[in-house]
């Protein structure tokens, strides 16, 4: 049963995947996440800052990863590489599904109006997903809480107004504020 | 090209590209658009890879689904996305198995902690500018805050928010035809 709603779960989000890697997260922390507990906030997290030095894009790696811890507790290593292969497999099918629909029909479904009538509705909620995907990451795992760990929130709350300001307005490379950030934290946290 | 050649040409450059994500385009480029005898235009390249940019999923599967369909037909998809997917997936698979026991080590967990907070920060900036670049209105402004309360708060799946989307979004097209 886990190998089919693997399967269902990220052919949704390859399939209604609109809007790019960013929003794509909200759909990979919710499967993941919120409703299956198969990784925590704080893995996914992890995961992500992996996916910068490790070849894959972070919904490949997701799936394979994702798939692996959904089926390892109960069933064992072999196992949990054909989760991951269901996985992976959920999530590449709808690129080729995609890849037909643009071929046979795009240039009359364009005529139709239909693409812009359901593009003028998804513009606007693509930010909400990607805001979405930042929130769910936010949590006490991560940041702390102000009264219980006040030392860990003010340190977690510094680095990241610190990247923020450090990637939008000096353009320092991302993987150095990554890796400063992380030592920091050995030092600090 | 051969389906082999497909495999193996996308296995070496998109299979073990790290930093994944839209920097998979410039070296695909390289490989199959430049230079003398290349296998493709460059403009039937540039075209592949706004397309990919703009269907739902991941980018580089994407990518690799619409150049190989370009280079041999569907089995030419099949081919080069078998080349992407093959390396991340074996090293993934090895590193499941040790994630969770690295990850807890003392220094490695102090270490992430720094980390995190700067993951997360680097996400809010494309959100900033996607906010920038997309005309919200009065009209239109319960939809991003819509979502991300429900997906945030209520825990529901984005592919239902997306679904109830498309319905009406294709009817709205359909009988009314907004246009650019």
């Amino acid at each position: 049963m886990v190998y089919a709603l693997l399967f269902l779960l990220f052919f949704a989000a390859g399939l209604l995947g609109f809007g790019g890697m960013e929003s794509l997260l909200a759909f990979l922390e919710n499967a993941l996440v919120t409703q299956n507990h198969w990784l925590t906030a704080e893995e996914f997290a992890d995961l992500a800052a992996l996916c910068r030095i490790i070849p894959g894009d972070i919904g490949q790696n997701a799936a394979a990863l994702g798939g692996y811890a959904a089926t390892v507790q109960p069933y064992g290593f072999w196992p949990a590489v054909g989760g991951a292969l269901v996985a992976t497999i959920g999530i590449a099918l709808p690129s080729f599904l995609w890849t037909e629909f643009y071929h046979r029909f795009y240039v009359r479904f364009k005529q139709s109006g239909m693409a812009e009538g359901v593009l003028t509705l998804m513009r606007p909620l693509v930010p909400g997903l990607m805001a979405a995907a930042v929130l769910l990451l936010c949590t006490p795992g991560t940041f702390g809480t102000p009264q219980e760990t006040p030392w860990q929130f003010g340190i977690t709350l510094f680095l990241f107004v610190a990247t923020l300001i450090g990637s939008a307005f000096f353009r320092i490379n991302t993987l150095l504020m990554i890796a400063l950030c992380g030592i920091a934290g050995w030092m600090l946290l | 090209m051969t389906l082999y050649q497909i495999f193996s040409l996308f296995l070496r450059t998109a299979g073990t590209n790290i930093a994944g994500g839209y920097a998979l385009a410039a070296p695909l480029r390289k490989v199959l658009a430049e230079g003398d005898g290349a296998a493709m235009e460059a403009e039937r390249y540039e075209h592949c890879a706004t397309v990919a940019k703009a269907m739902p999923g991941v980018f580089s599967i994407n990518l690799c689904t619409l150049l190989g369909r370009e280079l041999h037909g569907k089995a030419g998809s099949l081919a080069a996305v078998s080349g992407l997917l093959l390396p991340p997936f074996i090293i993934m698979v090895f590193i499941a198995g040790l994630f969770g026991d690295v990850r807890t080590q003392p220094q490695m967990a102090a270490f992430l902690r720094g980390v995190r907070p700067a993951i997360i920060a680097l996400l809010v900036i494309p959100v900033v500018r996607t906010l920038r670049h997309t005309s919200i209105t009065l009209a239109n402004v319960w939809l991003p805050i819509g979502a991300a309360v429900a997906i945030w708060l209520l825990g529901l799946p984005p592919f239902v928010i997306v679904l109830g989307i498309i319905i009406p979004g294709l009817l709205y097209g359909f009988f009314i035809k907004p246009n650019e």
